[in-house]
């Protein structure tokens, strides 16, 4: 099966690509074939290495292990037993898709220098059967009659998550890398007058120009997030989640419940005003790749289906109903908080205004108003709950994220008061959950005093 | 009326329910020496650029200065008033199910870790601790660490012992 040479195509391509411009950058106008000449060499290369590296990889499993043998010169051999194995992943991208292949990926308890192996170009029927034989049961009879409840990420809801997932910067970013590649071959004199002719134009002109960039940045975003997140599923059964996405390369993970440490609320800046958040699950254990993808458990949500989803797909988990604000007393602390590091950024920029004579560093003094406003949330959002062995914690950096963090799951409690805070009885509040690849601490600032010793014995009674 | 009110401050400024243990006294000779190599340290380093400031035209001469007094206030601060200010927070407090850690010199911090979580105690000893028969012996989670600075070589290990006990791990799963 030489298929396996094809799944990374569009990066062995882009790369050919690159290697042949730099090699014959002097050819690609004056001399078009023996840059295609070149272009083509480096692909075949490509090709071939892929070839023989599939050729020299093996693997056999038996019931409760697989071994996997790999390497041209320098041989690989290792053998995973199944009570290792943290998640078994199922990942296709259009080309496997067309031959009916997969990617089956393995992630192991960390520790080890590799955390997980991937068996590349598999058919569907071969890594139902590794599952099996690693489980430890059929999985594809068993499914059928396993109870689960499931929920979809579909239709106008899908256009609404890609609308306000908040990316912007795709455009720019491919653009930025165009322009790096390219830069070298623009004759400078062309760039200098690009520079004049730019600076000559009208101020309306160019924020328009800017605008119009930055729309059809958000447009092809959302489209991509769309195409990411397509046909997101998630299946509660009763000991797992099991998530589907995406269209162009499929995903399939598994995640075992008791690796769940935290469950995160996660508000945009776009979405809050809009109703609308999205939910994350802080996973342990497993590899380091692929990180941000396995702690999303749902891309957007409803927050008035939000008690809905939870009790559907993570009972577990409880909506809090009996929140905590922050004391009044916090607000001047929050304040000062935000408008400290913006009085001495404006402090320098008028001053660095006055040295140099640069315009219009007086119209910096309006950074005060978002600071203050910023300031003013994080206050308003901040929230601490106890519901049974939950504690849930609210607050804002930009986003507003509530955590909720059952007792058992919480490393270590630290409360914290510099000398302002003991004076008037606050404190900050840190909460250490285990996460790959390492640990992940949740801090609240400025809780009452009493709200912090309530939280500190509802830790320390545990047991 | 301004005494009592200086006696209100220092009320509002203790903290209560502290845990029972300090660590061992001479943790702040270890520190006073840490802190007189920072002081060279600092007194070399501003007086180099000192120098140089003095020597370059286009600077005034207050920056040199600024930068001498700076070093030479940390002095006293290194030497004598942070060790005793970290000696006297400086709590732990080893229980059945939990340890409590307290430390800090402004920012006053307390952990609560539940014997459960431990996952392994190990001691550490560097070569100013080592010359005074002192160790630090660390406290780790799956996501934290926590050490406990200055115990008695012999305290620490047998601390070490009570906690590996408590938690239930054994010598050889670390």
């Amino acid at each position: 099966m030489v298929f396996d040479t094809f799944r990374s195509l569009p990066s062995q391509i882009a790369l050919a690509f690159v290697l042949s411009i730099s090699f014959a950058s002097s050819s690609l106008i004056t001399m078009p074939l023996a840059f295609l000449g070149i272009f083509i060499g480096f692909l075949a290369i490509t090709f071939l290495f892929s070839a023989i590296r599939w050729s020299f990889f093996y693997y056999s499993y038996e019931p409760g292990k697989i071994h996997i043998r790999q390497g041209i010169f320098y041989k690989q051999e290792r053998t995973i037993k199944s009570e290792r194995i943290q998640s078994i992943n199922v990942y296709t991208n259009i080309l496997q898709r067309a031959f009916g292949l997969a990617t089956l990926q393995i992630k192991t308890a960390g520790g080890t220098a590799e955390p997980e192996i991937n068996l590349r170009a598999l058919t569907m029927d071969d890594i139902e059967r590794i599952k099996a034989e690693l489980i430890g049961k059929d999985t594809s009879d068993e499914e059928e009659e396993e109870r689960y409840s499931s929920r979809n990420l579909e239709g106008r809801d899908l256009w609404l998550a890609g609308a306000t997932s908040g990316r912007f910067t795709i455009l720019f970013s491919v653009l930025a890398v165009i322009a790096s590649q390219l830069f070298p071959y623009i004759p400078e004199s062309y760039i200098e007058y690009a520079l004049e002719e730019i600076v000559s134009f009208p101020i309306v002109l160019l924020v328009s120009i800017l605008l119009i960039l930055l729309f059809l940045s958000w447009v092809i975003s959302a489209i991509s997030f769309m195409i990411q997140y397509a046909r997101f599923n998630v299946k509660r059964y009763e000991d797992r989640l099991e998530l589907r996405w995406g269209i162009l390369r499929q995903n399939h993970v598994t995640v075992a419940l008791h690796r769940i440490q935290a469950l995160v609320v996660q508000e945009g800046l776009i979405r809050q005003p809009l109703g609308l958040c999205s939910l994350l699950i802080e996973v342990a254990g497993g590899g380091m790749e692929e990180k941000e993808q396995t702690s999303i458990l749902f891309p957007m949500l409803r927050m008035s289906d939000l008690g809905g989803f939870v009790e559907e797909i993570l009972p577990e988990y409880i909506i809090s109903s009996t929140a905590t604000a922050l004391p009044k007393r916090s607000l001047s602390r929050y304040m000062i908080r935000a408008l400290i590091p913006t009085v001495i950024f404006i402090v320098l920029l008028l001053a660095a205004g006055e040295i140099w004579g640069i315009p219009y560093t007086g119209l910096s003094v309006i950074l005060v108003i978002p600071a203050v406003v910023l300031a003013y949330s994080r206050y308003k959002d901040g929230m601490t709950a106890i519901d049974v062995d939950q504690l849930t914690i609210r607050y804002r950096y930009v986003n507003r994220y509530s955590v909720l963090v059952k007792r058992n799951h919480i490393q270590s409690l630290s409360v914290m008061a510099n000398p302002i805070q003991r004076y008037s009885s606050l404190r900050s509040i840190r909460v250490a959950v285990l996460s790959s690849p390492a640990g992940k601490n949740f801090t609240i600032k400025d809780v009452d005093k009493s709200e912090a010793d309530r939280i500190w014995q509802w830790y320390s009674l545990y047991e | 009326m301004g005494m009592g009110r200086f006696v209100e401050i220092k009320e509002r400024l203790k903290m209560e329910n502290e845990p029972r243990e300090r660590i061992d006294p001479r943790a702040r000779i270890v520190w006073a020496i840490t802190g007189t190599i920072w002081a060279i340290v600092f007194i070399l380093l501003a007086s180099a650029f000192a120098v140089w400031v003095l020597n370059s035209p286009d600077l005034p001469s207050w920056v040199a200065w600024v930068a001498i007094i700076l070093a030479i206030a940390y002095i006293p601060w290194g030497i004598i008033l942070a060790p005793w200010l970290r000696l006297k927070f400086w709590r732990y407090e080893i229980r059945e199910k939990e340890i409590e850690i307290q430390h800090g010199i402004f920012i006053i911090k307390r952990h609560l870790i539940p014997m459960v979580r431990v996952q392994h105690v190990d001691t550490e000893h560097g070569p100013i601790m080592r010359y005074f028969g002192l160790a630090t012996l660390y406290i780790s989670t799956a996501a934290t660490r926590f050490p406990i600075p200055a115990l008695p070589k012999e305290k620490a290990e047998e601390l070490r012992g009570e906690i590996s006990a408590l938690a239930r791990i054994s010598d050889e799963d670390v």
